[in-house]
């Protein structure tokens, strides 16, 4: 009996069961598009995202969401965004390969930085998300913030508190010593190793013999053993000068080195006048450094979120068309890596063409008020799109005062090398409240003006970062108020100094802080300008500037005690190093080429050219 | 309870007298798919459209998906390994760019290391497997089962009251 292959009759059930299966995905396709949004979005921004519901209509074209948090991931217990409903043109045709193209979307009811009753911290962050974190902290812990203490002053300055391993100029000369000491031993092992000085006697007896001998009265054979004999040193001469002006050169650079070491004892010496000072917590006199003193842990703090949103838009906006990896989807079984490959003609996984958000905010604060924003080209694979991601915000209208808020951005990755700018300018709403434990003071900017400006080529970034206020109040801070980084500097002679520095900036109005910025993007440089520093600084300057000059000529005359030996002991190595070891190389060198000179003189007297 | 113990009993059925060594084989070799691979993925559905409409058994099927389920589990740091570098071969990358921007090839999600491991693995084993457990079964009913039949135990069992609850059970 031939053996039948298919069973026909399946058919029908198994059409059933692909009808069954539809039926499945109609009922939990929202579920389903829900869940993607809120485990993609947690990828994204590094902290939860939750959805009420969603509502897919693919045959209209429509999807529908409504009730999205985004959790603040700097801030866990609240939002960074929330909106009440977003409705998406979507169409159905790329979500066959797999991708996401979103014509047109329309958000209402977005509000920013609202309270969360729930953490929107992720239980298990994503590896990356959660390197970004720590690399951020580990940029804002190396951040050197000097202190502004003043308890060295109008007390018995301690400078034995100067420990002497910490300082930079006696590692630097104890290496200089020891590189001295190594390079001499090795330039003198071959010096003698060498040992010219046989060769060079001998040379020279063969040179007098060649000049005092008849050619006539020694014949032929004579003669011409001579003249080989003379061949023969001066070959030899050749060779050792040539090894000779080897060592000679090994000798005037190792010394140029030495000698560059030596005079860079100097710098460390300034580098451990400022390191002993700031030991001593001896306030600097310097405008940018007391302004750094005081605004510089607010702008770690304010630069934060920035360097954390340019890290996520690098790991989503990535340049170029690499193929990228991503972890692979959650399951009982291993998630695996999931690698994209773009296609260079084709569409990108993600693309939202056109964004337009009408933001309300409500209320009499002064950050209430209507505003209109429309973001274009947000998109996964910005080289496959071609086109940069632009946003523009502005404000429409304000419930009070003459607020005017703009945001301009253009984040280009369609090239090979990331280029992006921005701009964020808010005027005449009301600024935050800082703490100031510098200067034991909390510092309520009021209504103001706060402006940003970054640009991004490859991996670095230039920024600045403005807050203007001319209606600032101070408060001072309480003990307890005061972080536990200014701790140490609290007691009577500090509190001497708070007086004094209560006192001149609690009668500043106007406040200028500004911020610059510049570097990697994981780990960028910043300068501190203010009005408040330079205030600070002349207060001082009158105040206190001849204790601190006082006490700043004992921490110098500490350091100069504790490192003077070594400097000298670092030039005199330098110094001999330079005068026996690389002039008798130098000695020998010349002694070498005299007497060749001479033996080739003695050799053309003999062997005269016709 | 019951549930299981009809299948338990199909099993035994299937080896002992249904379909064919070659179909019961063929059962076994496709079965294994649901269990090496991640089972929900679109080549799955594949799989079990083709296993509904050929003549293979499918009490077989179910066999050798309920062994490969934990046989997938140890095994998927291996795919992962495998389809990472199935995926990272440069002669490759046009044929996963074709394959991962293709309308509905696309969903199917061999872009992934160990859906793409485990499934090339599975292709790689399932002839083998075929050959092995259709040479199993013949063996099996040639020998085993013949020889089971003629044990004392057998016959006694045969004679009990279980096996007179079993054979309540067995399908005609």
């Amino acid at each position: 009996m031939k053996l039948k292959l298919f069973r026909w009759q399946a058919i029908v059930p198994l059409l059933l069961l692909m009808l069954l299966l539809f039926g499945v995905w109609l009922v939990y396709s929202d579920r389903v598009v829900e869940h993607t949004i809120e485990d993609f979005g947690a990828e994204l921004v590094g902290a939860r995202v939750d959805l009420e519901s969603a509502d897919l209509r693919l045959a209209d074209g429509v999807l529908r969401l409504t009730g999205l948090q985004v959790a603040d991931p700097n801030s866990p217990m609240r939002n960074l965004l929330e909106a009440d409903e977003i409705a998406a043109d979507i169409s159905w045709e790329p979500l066959l390969r797999k991708k996401v193209h979103i014509q047109r979307a329309a958000m209402l009811g977005v509000r920013f930085g609202t309270p969360r009753t729930e953490s929107g911290e992720l239980e298990n962050p994503s590896p990356s998300s959660g390197r970004l974190l720590r690399e951020i902290s580990d940029w804002a812990d190396a951040v050197r913030i000097p202190p502004l203490g003043l308890e060295a002053l109008r007390a018995v300055v301690n400078v034995d508190a100067i420990a002497p391993e910490s300082l930079r100029t006696i590692t630097q000369a104890r290496a200089a010593v020891v590189f001295a000491d190594s390079a001499r031993q090795l330039w003198e092992t071959e010096l003698s190793g060498l040992n010219p000085q046989p060769l060079i006697d001998s040379a020279r007896t063969l040179a007098e013999r060649l000049r005092r001998i008849n050619p006539l009265q020694l014949g032929l054979g004579g003669a011409t053993q001579l003249v080989n004999s003379a061949r023969g040193t001066l070959s030899d001469l050749g060779s050792t000068r040539d090894r000779i002006a080897a060592l000679n050169n090994a000798v005037t650079s190792g010394v140029g080195n030495l000698t560059q070491r030596v005079r860079g004892l100097s710098a460390a010496r300034q580098d451990d006048y400022r390191y002993a000072s700031s030991l001593l917590r001896l306030p600097s006199l310097e405008s940018p450094e007391l302004s750094r003193s005081i605004f510089g842990e607010m702008a770690v703090e304010r630069l934060r979120p920035v360097l954390y949103w340019l890290g996520r838009a690098e790991r989503f906006l990535p340049p170029g068309l690499d193929p990228r990896r991503y972890r692979g989807p959650k399951r009982p079984r291993r998630s695996g890596v999931t690698k994209l490959f773009p296609e260079p003609q084709g569409e990108p996984k993600f693309l939202l063409e056109l964004a337009e958000v009408g933001l309300q905010i409500g209320g009499s604060g002064a950050a209430a008020g209507e505003y209109t924003s429309r973001i274009t080209g947000v998109t996964s694979e910005p080289a496959i799109y071609g086109r940069p991601l632009t946003a523009f915000i502005s404000r429409t209208t304000g419930a009070e005062g003459s607020q005017n808020v703009r945001l301009n951005a253009v984040v280009d990755r369609t090239g090979s090398e990331i280029r992006d700018s921005a701009a964020i300018s808010v005027a005449g709403i009301r600024l935050p409240q800082v703490d100031l434990n510098a200067l034991g003071a909390r510092l309520d900017l009021n209504q103001g003006s706060t402006n940003m400006r970054l640009d991004r080529t490859g991996g670095n970034i230039v920024g600045r970062w403005t807050w203007t206020s001319d209606s600032v109040t101070w408060s001072r801070l309480s003990e307890t108020q005061i972080a536990d980084t200014a701790s140490s500097a609290r007691g009577t002679v500090q509190q001497i100094g708070r007086d004094l520095l209560w006192r001149t900036v609690s009668s500043l109005r106007q406040v200028e802080i500004d911020v610059r910025f510049s570097g990697s993007v994981t780990s960028p440089r910043f300068e501190v300008g203010s009005n408040v520093g330079g205030a600070v600084a002349r207060a001082l300057r009158e105040q206190l500037g001849a204790e601190i000059d006082r006490a700043q000529r004992e921490v110098y005359a500490r350091v100069d005690q504790l490192v003077n030996s070594y400097v000298s002991e670092a030039s005199a190595k330098a110094d001999a190093l330079e005068t026996e070891v690389a002039n008798r190389v130098g000695v020998q060198l010349e002694e070498i080429n005299v007497v060749r000179d001479e033996l080739e003189r003695a050799l053309r007297r003999l062997i005269p050219r016709p | 309870m019951y549930g299981i113990f009809k299948l338990i009993q199909k099993l035994v059925a299937t080896l002992n007298s249904e379909g064919t060594p070659g179909q019961v084989a063929a059962g076994i070799a496709l079965g294994t798919i649901f269990g090496l691979t991640p089972l929900l993925n679109l080549h799955n559905l594949v799989a079990l459209a083709i296993v509904l409409l050929l003549r293979v058994t499918l009490p077989a099927v179910v066999l050798g998906w309920f062994i490969s389920v934990p046989l997938g589990f140890a095994l998927d740091p291996l795919f992962d390994v495998l389809g990472q570098r199935l995926l990272d071969l440069l002669a490759l990358t046009p044929f996963w760019t074709a394959v991962t921007n293709a309308p509905v090839l696309a969903l199917t999600n061999l872009n992934n290391s160990v859906v793409l491991g485990s499934l090339v693995f599975w292709a790689v084993v399932a002839y083998p497997l075929f050959l092995l457990a259709r040479w199993g079964v013949t063996r099996y009913r040639a020998t085993i089962y013949q020889r089971l039949q003629r044990t004392k135990a057998y016959k006694a069992v045969r004679a009990s009251k279980l096996y007179g609850v079993y054979r309540m059970f067995r399908p005609e």
